[in-house]
């Protein structure tokens, strides 16, 4: 049996399963292996409430992810927010939270869509984050300082305990 | 109703530190999240200078099952440097066995429900030694249950012999989405169980009341905390800001406004 929070969790991260369940909530929760009652309880709910509940927990994670990706999310202006929604609406990570995870997978989708507005020292703080190596070098041309960019190497160092340093060298302009 | 020194606090925020370290209120509130990982040295400080109550926001005591061992002993450690008067949780989930929402979602209120949160919220207290209370969250959705959400979260307040965190504003932007009188929800709660208030503006995005934490509080809101303030024993009233954190100036107006809820300015 699907317990209630469960099943509520899975409306709520998957976009496609609540536009089937707008469209046809008994079909839509066909599937799911519910008592009576909470399954009653969930086809109770107005799709558009669950619209935005959904959205709030959107918002949420875009709230990290824009943390992270700072100047990428800069560089997006307005078209920051609808694009993660439209990343972000069909894909949620599995397991724990992780904000790193979810700035990784956005991020490389915007470097298909839109290459040029990912900051390269951010995809490469993002692809280090999410990976396991000990060690990253790299060289970028724009990498930010006191709110300009310089040239610079970043290099960044993943202890034993999986905590990770970046470090960067760039000549003082 | 017998009034009593009500403490004013708010909640700690790294922004907020250089005037809180001005001392402008009685007591902080320390979400305990926030110093999972670091800054230990920093809550002995504060710990030194104020008195301070931990608040939870993702031991998720609404998923079924057991509580997460690892948060649980972060949470306690927040807990042993902080020493508390008391700790906080949600009458919600967070997660479950599938996924990490990040985000306070409500439970069904049923007895079976109220009965997991209750068992949590008993174990939280025996884990860390300290008086439990527990919030109500603010939700769009409207989840049919066998009981009310008031009854429900009496019943979960009974069955862990623990206290309620009344959260004015997620009690006001539930009543304006929902369309109910607050006032009137307020009154079937049991008012001895009510022991902390929390308060920030409320924000509105396309018609609907929201919850984002960045407003200064709106006079309806004083109304209605002044209204439970006259009616119930509340010993603490916590200030909440998380987002466009205006001036110290602005900071100490909303908290001489909570002082004059309980006529202390």
């Amino acid at each position: 049996v699907l317990d209630f929070p469960s099943a509520l969790a899975r409306l709520l991260r998957d976009g496609t399963l609540r536009e089937a369940f707008a469209l046809d909530p008994v079909t839509a929760l066909g599937n799911f292996p519910l008592e009576d009652g909470d399954r009653a309880a969930l086809l109770g709910l107005a799709p558009e409430d669950l619209e935005l509940q959904a959205g709030v927990l959107l918002h949420k994670r875009f709230e990290e992810v824009r943390r992270i990706l700072a100047f990428t999310c800069t560089n997006l202006g307005d078209a920051a927010w609808p694009l993660f929604q439209k990343y972000a609406r069909y894909y949620w990570p599995d397991g724990e939270s992780d904000a790193w995870a979810d700035a990784n997978v956005f991020g490389e989708r915007l470097f298909v869509e839109c290459g040029n507005a990912f900051l390269p020292a951010e995809r490469n703080r993002t692809r280090f984050a999410a990976s396991r190596r000990r060690l990253g070098i790299s060289f970028v041309w724009k990498f930010p300082v006191r709110g300009r960019f310089r040239p610079a190497i970043q290099i960044f160092w993943r202890s034993r305990s999986r905590h990770w340093r970046e470090f960067a060298i760039y000549p003082d302009l | 109703m017998r009034r009593i020194m009500t403490m004013i606090g708010v909640g700690y925020r790294a922004p907020l530190s250089a005037w809180i370290d001005t001392r402008p209120c009685d007591c902080l509130e320390i979400t305990a999240e926030h110093f999972y990982d670091s800054g230990e040295d920093r809550l002995r400080e504060l710990a030194d200078q104020f008195a301070l109550f931990v608040h939870g926001l993702g031991l998720s005591l609404g998923t079924p099952g057991p509580l997460d061992t690892s948060r649980l002993k972060k949470f306690a450690r927040v807990v042993e440097i902080a020493q508390p008067a008391w700790i906080s949780e949600h009458v919600s989930f967070t997660r479950t066995a599938e996924v990490d929402l990040g985000h306070l979602t409500p439970v069904r209120p049923t007895r079976a429900a109220a009965k997991i949160i209750a068992d949590h919220g008993r174990e939280l207290f025996d884990y860390c030694g300290k008086p439990l209370i527990l919030e109500n969250i603010t939700s769009y959705l409207k989840i049919e249950g066998e009981l009310s959400e008031t009854d429900f979260l009496n019943e979960v307040c009974a069955r862990a012999d623990c206290g309620l965190l009344l959260d004015i504003t997620n009690l006001f932007i539930n009543s304006r989405n929902h369309d109910f009188d607050p006032l009137a929800w307020f009154r079937e709660l049991d008012p001895a169980r009510i022991r902390q208030l929390h308060i920030v503006g409320y924000g509105l995005h396309h018609g609907r009341y929201v919850d984002g934490h960045g407003e200064p509080v709106q006079e309806e809101l004083i109304e209605l905390a002044q209204a439970v303030v006259n009616e119930t024993k509340v010993e603490a009233i916590i200030l909440e800001r998380d987002a466009d954190f205006p001036g110290d100036a602005a900071m100490q107006d909303e908290l001489t406004k909570l002082k004059r809820i309980c006529g202390r300015a």
